[in-house]
């Protein structure tokens, strides 16, 4: 059977179209990026009441090249060289606007103009639609998808338009006619600028974000040395009169402190197989992006986004990762190609190459942002403690008498080593200045539990010239004491403070009637509290005390 | 309303006065020239003076007089939408805007009839107020909180200076032809003429009244209007002609440049006598003539505006150097 023209319906171009193109701003997007496929440099957007202009100063097309843009489902360009290649995109407006003007000049050729009457083709559709409806018109008698584009496309001769009817090489996309509610929703430069920012290949603001001429260069420079093609537009979006030229949307204030950390970069790459390049840029705290729809990676092909942050997610494991970075995979694979609707790619193996190379950058990344986290709450531990030991500095003097607080600073001091001992024997700190700091806190503690220590032996020297009256065996133990005391084993420190006198018979293990506990507590206050003046001598004389009932051998 | 605005007069104005000055302050200022005004659908202004502009602001009616209606036919805005495409296509002109609406209703409300918010980005070069009625009649319009209320042209006068004033680039420098019509209702200015005192033109007849009145009126709201602005005004000699219908119209031309004073307003180098003495300039056989007029002695002027201008106190010391 042979298939004729009649076989492919009319109405195919509202289906098509309606079907890839929901979102009006997916129609510029289109535009822009057969202006990018056209090696344009510089391209102008301009949205006015009912009519928007797309202006760009690629190659421009002849009259040749011009008819076959009209084609559907066929088109000159080589799939991954160019972004667009499905030979549907000039189509992309049809539900956008009334006409399509295109005029396009090509380097040393008359400029040439196209004409697509949308309203004409959408009245022809739907008059036959009623006539469907009203049973005056078979399936039969359908207009074929040709005839519809042949009544309204019209391709002007070649050598019709002089020069000056457009003067200079590129092309010009004006729809005329937006459709009202379009227009409505394109009438906001909000809007439009912050798609088109995440859309379509465009610059850093270097201004706005100290890295962005690094991450350039560095990506250009990786993709020239394997042969891949990394270009960027300069877009100047105009909604009736708001101005501005457009940039990729990341800036130092997204970032905590209003700066990131030094960008890192991934290759994907295995074997001989480039995909493209990874640029990561860490929030300087361990806190998300500021702003939601920045935090994470972006995917992008040639420039343009493919799906959206949320979705990569994945690979990368971790959201608490994940959202305390900005950044973009770049894929310039040319076999790696987008699916139709430019969420993600076409399935292919590939594709499954390119995915499992994510999954490696992004654990890369989650370790990145693992070991600054690490790094960080050490230095803020660091911090604490510096702080600490100032303080016990500052209160602590030669001259000190309470035994109480030396001991109480030799515990802090001595768990304060330990934390720093810990940090550096992790060695967490990716800092030099950090690892420094922390040497120099270990050594202060050190030498302050050294002074400290000095301090409790002059102490106890002293309490036992006042102590000549004691005998011998006690004065012996007292030494001990000091002995242990100067050791700085603040665990037996703590051993010691028992309460009262209950407590110690309780740790040899008397078993004492509610009676003989009121008689020992009557002796405790009556007779060793008022012994002892301060309460490290309270200590020492239930310490001599236990120590005498032990050599009862009870 | 009428086809045009166009008779031979408008014409001779368009290309033998105000273009000889546009082309004068495009070379003073070494650069292509923003416009702002309202320059009809075929944008007869525009072609005329457009080697020497880089963007257009401009404003379009749907149904002149009538009050502004969404369903008044859009087919003005499209045609003059149409024609600066194509300059901009042609790259004569580098930008443009139109906004759907009487002007005064645009500026004062802030946005257009098609819901575009008004606002200027640049330094306007050109102001061309191309009004032919009476700026002292107000048009009742719609605000944004639904209310009707009266707005009057020279409230958007006042309001595009202070937006002009308000633009950080310096120096600031710009023309504004003012065409209105002669007539107006005797009290509308009564309050302001009661303040003046013109003996000598008590023995001229009803018309030759009014126009002088309404100069000195225009004159003197103008002056406060840029000097509280910033902005030292030059009058050249006003223009009185014959437009479609034999309407009988005024036009005038003010040079203002910006000089901020510490002290107060900006300076004015001008003497309102001095304008208010001066013949007005007339067309007769299509050339620049100065009008005589009986009963009144008035002294001539220069009828080439590059000349007079550029001789004044206010281009030597504001406009000359950079």
């Amino acid at each position: 059977m042979k298939l004729s023209k009649f076989d492919i319906g009319a109405e195919i171009i509202s289906i098509l179209t309606k079907g890839m193109y929901q979102d009006p701003r997916d129609a510029l997007r289109e535009y822009i990026q057969n202006a990018v496929d056209a090696n344009s440099k510089n391209i102008n957007v301009k949205i006015r009441q009912n009519t928007i202009v797309v202006d760009d100063d690629g190659f421009g097309m002849s009259h040749d090249v011009l008819r076959k843009a009209i084609r559907i489902g066929v088109s000159d360009k080589k799939p991954g060289k160019d972004v667009g290649f499905m030979g549907i995109g000039i189509y992309s407006a049809y539900h956008l606007c009334e006409k399509l003007i295109i005029f396009s000049k090509a380097k040393g050729n008359l400029p040439c103009q196209l004409k697509m009457n949308f309203q004409g083709m959408k009245n022809d559709l739907a008059s036959q639609k009623e006539l469907r409806l009203n049973d005056k018109l078979s399936g039969d008698e359908l207009i074929d998808l040709q005839t519809l584009l042949e009544n309204h496309i019209i391709l002007s001769d070649e050598n019709t338009l002089a020069d000056n009817e457009f003067p200079e090489v590129g092309t010009r996309v004006e729809l005329m006619g937006v459709e009202p509610n379009f227009y409505k929703e394109l009438n906001d430069f909000d809007f439009v600028a912050g798609y088109l920012k995440d859309a379509i290949p465009l610059h850093f603001d270097y201004k706005q974000f100290e890295w962005g001429k690094e991450i350039e260069e560095k990506i250009s420079k990786i993709c020239k040395e394997h042969n891949a093609k990394f270009e960027l537009v300069n877009v100047k979006l105009q909604v009736n009169n708001k101005i501005e030229d457009l940039y990729k949307p990341y800036y130092d204030t997204d970032f905590h402190n209003n700066k990131s950390q030094t960008p890192v970069y991934q290759e994907l790459k295995e074997g001989k197989i480039f995909i493209g390049v990874v640029w990561g840029c860490l929030n300087s705290t361990r806190n998300k992006i500021k702003e939601k729809k920045l935090r994470g990676f972006l995917i992008r092909k040639q420039g343009f986004a493919i799906g959206r942050r949320e979705q990569v997610v994945k690979y990368f494991n971790s959201h608490t990762h994940f959202d305390r970075y900005i950044g973009e995979i770049i894929v310039v694979n040319p076999k790696l190609l987008p699916n139709a609707s430019r969420d993600d790619f076409e399935f292919t193996n590939l594709r499954t190459i390119f995915y499992d190379l994510l999954v490696k950058a992004g654990s890369i990344y989650n370790q990145t942002s693992n070991n600054f986290q690490n790094s960080t709450s050490a230095i803020d531990k660091i911090n604490t403690i510096t702080k600490d030991v100032k303080k016990i500095n500052a209160e602590f003097t030669g001259f000190e008498k309470d035994a109480d607080k030396l001991v109480e600073y030799l515990v802090d001091l001595n768990n304060f080593a330990n934390d720093v001992e810990s940090i550096i024997r992790r060695n967490v700190l990716s800092d030099k200045v950090a690892k420094d700091d922390a040497m120099n806190l270990k050594e202060s503690i050190k030498e302050l539990i050294d002074n400290i220590k000095d301090t409790i032996n002059k102490l106890i020297t002293e309490k036992k010239r006042k102590k000549s009256a004691n005998s011998a065996k006690t004065q012996s133990k007292k030494i001990e004491i000091a002995k242990n005391l100067s050791s700085i084993d603040t665990s037996a420190i703590e051993e010691k403070k028992y309460d009262n006198l209950l407590k110690l018979l309780e740790d040899l293990d008397f078993e004492l009637d509610s009676d003989i506990a009121e008689i020992f507590n009557l002796l405790d206050e009556l007779f060793i509290q008022r012994v002892a003046k301060t309460k490290l001598e309270y200590y020492e004389i239930l310490s001599d005390l236990k120590e005498e009932i032990n050599n009862l051998g009870i | 309303m009428p086809d045009t605005f166009n008779t031979e007069s408008k014409i001779l104005i368009r290309s033998q006065w105000s273009k000889k000055l546009i082309k004068f302050i495009n070379k003073k200022l070494n650069s292509k020239l923003v416009y702002l005004g309202l320059p009809s659908p075929d944008a007869e202004d525009i072609l005329e003076w457009v080697d020497y502009i880089d963007e257009v602001i401009a404003f379009q009616c749907r149904d002149y007089p009538n009050p502004s209606d969404p369903s008044q036919s859009i087919d003005d805005i499209q045609k003059l939408q149409n024609k600066l495409s194509e300059l901009e296509r042609k790259r004569i002109i580098n930008n443009f805007v139109v906004y759907d609406g009487y002007i005064e209703e645009v500026i004062l409300n802030k946005k257009d009839n098609a819901g575009i918010k008004f606002e200027i980005n640049n330094i306007v070069h050109i102001f061309n107020l191309d009004f032919c009625n009476s700026i002292t009649s107000p048009l009742s319009v719609v605000d944004e909180n639904g209310d009707v209320k009266e707005v009057y042209k020279f409230d958007a006068i006042k309001t595009l200076l202070q937006l002009q004033g308000l633009l950080e680039a310096n120096p600031k420098r710009f023309v504004l032809f003012l065409t209105i019509h002669k007539s107006y209702e005797g009290k509308e200015l009564k309050n302001f003429n009661d303040t003046l005192s013109y003996p000598q033109y008590r023995k001229l007849e009803k018309k030759e009244k009014r126009a002088r009145y309404l100069r000195s009126y225009v004159i003197e709201t103008l002056k406060n209007f840029f000097q509280y602005h910033d902005f030292v005004p030059e009058f050249l000699p006003v223009i009185e002609y014959e437009g479609v219908n034999k309407h009988q119209l005024l036009h005038f031309t003010v040079l203002g440049a910006s000089k901020k004073e510490k002290t107060g307003t900006a300076p004015f180098f001008q003497n309102i006598p001095d304008i208010l003495k001066q013949k007005f300039i007339t067309i007769e056989n299509n050339q620049f003539v100065n009008k005589k007029t009986n009963n009144i002695n008035e002294v001539d002027v220069e009828i080439n505006p590059v000349n007079i201008f550029s001789s004044s106190k206010a281009f030597k010391l504001l406009w000359a150097t950079n």
